[in-house]
């Protein structure tokens, strides 16, 4: 039983955290059979957090329902996800209020003060720390230099247990990720001999993917955050890590972007909201390729490269593991939800519910609301995706009646046999897959392993995938 | 006996006794050959529904009633003109025509005909649904 301890750092990592949720439910290969997600970010209403914790709670409820105990083929939300503590949020202390309060600046003696005015501005000392670092990873580095008093980090590591494993997602041309990561890993690689486990810890196998620039935000005279200093920020960072961090962690990944696209200025709170994008979902594929790596002990820095540069990326531009990690899993999560989104409502009476039981009560249930929401969150997800810069747009996105023609680049089979095409079929293959279920299984368990088992034959069928 | 059993069948035990048309049929033996079709027909589209055609779409109670209906027509057209080529044959051969009042009994004997064929196509779907992928819920 190995965990793999996931801090994602900053509204980059709230949205890498998201991403690989999404790679999760839909069965993407993950060799830890727990992944604990810990989401670090002072900005409390930070918008893409909020989602993300959303996201990870209707996971975690869809999944303590479900039993994977061997009898059972599905893989759709076959991955734990546990949460450290209600929130999934590693809790810093005293990020309420103004810089200058949290460092005490009045009570500083007139030099300290001097320097101190040289490495922060003005408005860096009036930055009210709810809203996080507004870009300023200076800031980030003191305000998250304590880790290790923290409640929640002290808790991280009594859970910790040989064998487990940990991986640390941060933008670098930000604030909170930049300054948090190296911070963190510092904080671990070295912990306090008063924390449990701190040996462990020690030693335990790291990953990181440190997030080069993959979009810039448009320019606006209020905001302290500017697209211009992003790559400056970079060059800095990446000097530091060359030597304070590379070192330190077992995987390095680092990930980025020439193309990108300018977002609307918000320093930080409910209103920092960005689209989902492709690099978010490569960082999420890192996470996994730690995840399944069966040598960590050895020190790597990977990159993560495209078959095809296009604006708009689909499978078949993918480079060919990457396609053969998440293309078939993917798919058949999309035709899922398509299915339950666009015909299951109306096809209660078709012989797969009866058999196994759907009926109307089942569809208003916890489980059954929990899990369409997390589907509309996996829509909103390849939507914002496809329209992003640079897009991936795998699918057609589209609702109408061309079903398998809906995978860009793969052409699906036809035979003149076929009776049935589009959701017809999928209800055929759901009827078929039906009748040799176990019944005395738990509603929940049947849904799952029906519309599992039906995408899978639907892959081979018309993909021979 | 088999003779008298299916004869039964078709009179209703006298209920539907048709005097000298159902005396006919029954002398020229005429009621097994329509018998063997109409349980031939009754088999076929039923076996159709249930492993042929069988599809979600066609999964509803609707389409399972027109099949019921198609069954039904089918065997009113095998008996009325089953019965009307014997019977024609049989007076053929004594120099005589159909006497004209055989018609409304040859409708009515169609109608019992395809009244236990409905009987038949409905036992039957209790036998075929089981084993059928999309229509084992149908009629229910």
């Amino acid at each position: 039983m190995s965990k793999l301890y996931v801090f994602g750092i900053g509204g980059t990592g709230a949205r890498v955290l998201k991403s690989l949720s999404f790679l999760l439910a839909a069965g993407v290969k993950c060799n830890s059979t727990s992944i604990v997600p810990i989401i670090i970010d002072p900005d409390a209403a930070n918008g893409d957090v909020n989602k993300t914790v959303e996201i990870l709670q209707r996971y975690k409820s869809v999944r303590s329902k479900l039993s994977f105990d061997g009898e059972n083929s599905n893989e759709f939300f076959k991955t734990d996800i546990a949460p450290l503590n209600s929130n999934f949020r590693l809790n810093i202390q005293d990020s309420k209020k103004k810089f200058k309060e949290f460092i005490d600046f009045q009570s500083l003696d007139k030099n300290n003060k001097a320097l101190i005015s040289l490495l922060f501005s003005r408005k860096n000392l009036d930055a009210n720390l709810e809203v996080g670092f507004k870009g300023n990873p200076n800031m980030g580095s003191v305000v998250l230099n304590q880790f290790n008093i923290s409640e929640d980090f002290s808790d991280f590591a009594s859970n910790f247990s040989q064998g487990d494993r940990i991986f640390i997602i941060s933008s670098i041309f930000g604030g909170t990720g930049a300054a948090g990561f190296p911070l963190l890993l510092k904080n671990i690689r070295s912990a306090s001999p008063n924390l449990n486990n701190h040996a462990i810890l020690q030693t335990a196998p790291i990953g990181a993917v440190s997030v080069l620039p993959y979009f810039g935000v448009k320019r606006d005279e209020n905001s302290d955050i500017e697209k211009s200093t992003f790559i400056s920020k970079t060059k800095a960072a990446l000097r530091y890590y060359e030597h304070g961090v590379n070192d330190s962690v077992n995987s390095m990944y680092y990930l980025g972007d020439k193309l990108v696209k300018d977002y609307d200025n918000h320093e930080g709170s409910v209103k920092q909201q960005n689209d989902a994008h492709f690099i978010e979902l490569a960082s999420a594929l890192a996470v996994l390729d730690f995840a399944n790596d069966t040598n960590v002990t050895v020190n790597k820095v990977r990159e993560f490269g495209v078959e095809n540069s296009n604006q708009n990326l689909t499978f078949n531009d993918l480079a060919g593991q990457t396609k053969t990690d998440i293309l078939k899993p993917l798919s058949k999560y999309y035709f899922f939800h398509l299915y339950l989104k666009n015909k299951l409502r109306q096809n209660l009476g078709a012989d797969f519910a009866k058999r196994l039981g759907f009926k109307e009560p089942f569809l208003n249930e916890d489980f059954y609301q929990k899990l369409t929401r997390f589907n509309d969150s996996f829509w909103e997800w390849l939507q914002q995706m496809s329209t992003n810069e640079r897009g991936f747009s795998p699918f057609t996105l589209s609702n109408d009646l061309d079903l398998f023609n809906s995978i860009k680049g793969l052409k699906a089979n036809k035979s003149f046999m076929d009776k049935t095409n589009n959701y017809e079929r999928v209800t055929a293959f759901l009827n078929k897959k039906a009748k040799k279920m176990n019944t005395s299984e738990k509603t929940e368990n049947r849904f799952m392993e029906v519309f599992y088992e039906t995408t899978e034959e639907l892959m081979a069928d018309k993909y021979r995938l | 006996m088999l003779k008298n059993l299916i004869a039964n069948f078709y009179e209703l035990w006298g209920a539907t006794f048709l005097g000298e048309f159902s005396d006919q049929m029954f002398s020229n033996n005429l009621y097994m050959s329509i018998a063997m079709s109409s349980v031939i027909v009754a088999f076929v589209i039923t076996i159709l529904y249930y492993y042929v055609i069988d599809r979600p779409g066609t999964a509803k109670l609707g389409v399972w009633f027109i099949a019921l209906l198609l069954g039904a027509i089918a065997s009113v057209l095998i008996a009325f003109v089953s019965a009307n080529n014997g019977l024609t044959d049989v007076y053929a051969s004594i120099g005589a025509d159909i006497p004209p009042g055989f018609s409304s009994d040859m409708f009515l004997f169609s109608l019992v005909n395809a009244m236990w064929v409905v009987l038949l196509m409905i036992f039957l779907s209790f036998i075929f649904k089981w084993k059928s992928t999309n229509s084992s819920y149908i009629p229910f």
